[in-house]
């Protein structure tokens, strides 16, 4: 085997992966070429703590501390709720105080007015017409209430001069 | 204490936590605490990070309870759970380590003091130690530096000593895939390792 395919197999040989024929391959390679020797030595000193881990005894106050925990976070959650709902109270205030001026001013100046029917009608010279007949109906338009009186009044003295 | 032994025991425990049963919570957590704690540890290496995790891990389990699907056991989703809390640790310290490398142009007169005590105690150490202590950390460096599945199989494989088919069903794929990801990570461990030198 050359040193390229010997090293790429080394932590397979340490783990004992490979099969017998390329571990005695291996074992014979390193015996006679120095370098990967020296790799193989880095390698497995480094290696060989792979797995080793000092176990954690049993911790009896794991559940008291565990408790608290729960408890301080369920205390914070309240209270970003809290903290969210002070700010988001106002805010919605002020937003629907908002609204309700903007709509106040809409109907005030009539911009809510959307009847397209009356805005095309009045470019009808057909209904402007019936429409303009249609005022004198509407005497108070055409004739105030005091030409009214004074024109009966007349009207009154005509009689009387006649007879 | 009552223990845990068989699945009608652990499907009962599991209804009485459900149900806010307190000492239930307690049964569950005092039986697997050490389990948890010790998974957490093989990814972690560290003792409070290890605790830490392993709280959050039984939060977990308290909040999500009625979401665990009784086909699989209570100890293969403790795992699940743990494996998954501190893969996701280590990427939140990675990130931190960025902001607090940035601490080190602002170090405290208190710190540097700090430092150089822990400089004597380390002379103080045999230097076979230290050569060990350094070794132990190319390893883990490169074991963290793997991608988050590989690094997952390999630290089940040889820190819990799990078999493939245990692997397998903790990580949710098959036993052909853990050799796969397993090998791999040995390629990667082996290109890291001998970088390093």
């Amino acid at each position: 085997m050359k040193c390229k395919k010997i090293k790429s197999n080394l932590l397979l040989y340490i783990d004992n992966e490979l099969s017998d024929k390329s571990m005695k391959e291996i074992d014979l390679h390193l015996k006679q070429c120095e370098q990967c020797n020296k790799e193989f030595n880095k390698l497995s000193a480094v290696y060989k703590h792979l797995g080793n881990k000092t176990m954690i005894p049993e911790n009896p106050f794991f559940y008291t501390r565990l408790r608290q925990k729960m408890e301080n976070k369920l205390l914070k959650s309240h209270s970003v709720k809290k903290q969210l709902l002070a700010v988001l109270q106002p805010v919605t205030y002020v937003f629907l105080l908002g609204v309700g001026i903007y709509i106040g001013i809409l109907i005030g100046s009539g911009g809510m007015n959307n009847n397209n029917i009356s805005t095309s009608e009045s470019q009808n010279p057909e209904y402007m017409q019936e429409y303009s007949s249609s005022l004198y109906l509407d005497e108070m338009k055409l004739e105030t209430i005091e030409s009214s009186f004074i024109a009966e009044d007349n009207e009154n003295n005509e009689d009387t001069e006649n007879k | 204490m009552q223990a845990i032994n068989n699945k009608n025991q652990e499907n009962e425990i599991i209804q009485k936590i459900i149900e806010g049963n307190e000492n239930a919570f307690k049964l569950l957590v005092d039986q697997y605490q050490n389990m948890v704690l010790n998974i957490c540890n093989s990814f972690l290496h560290n003792y409070d990070d290890s605790m830490d995790v392993a709280q959050e891990v039984f939060i977990k389990v308290y909040q999500n309870i009625n979401k665990f699907r009784k086909d699989s056991s209570i100890k293969t989703w403790l795992y699940r759970i743990a494996v998954n809390k501190s893969l996701n640790f280590i990427r939140n310290k990675k990130k931190n380590t960025i902001f607090s490398s940035l601490d080190i142009l602002f170090e405290t007169e208190d710190n540097k003091r700090k430092k150089n005590i822990e400089a004597i105690d380390t002379e103080k150490t045999s230097d076979e130690k230290i050569i060990d202590d350094d070794n132990k950390s190319i390893l883990l460096k490169a074991i963290n530096t793997l991608p988050k599945k590989q690094k997952s199989a390999i630290v089940l494989n040889n820190y819990e000593n799990l078999a493939y088919k245990e692997i397998a069903e903790i990580m949710e794929i098959s036993v052909s895939e853990v050799g796969v990801l397993i090998n791999r990570a040995k390629k990667k461990l082996y290109k890291k390792i001998i970088h390093h030198f």
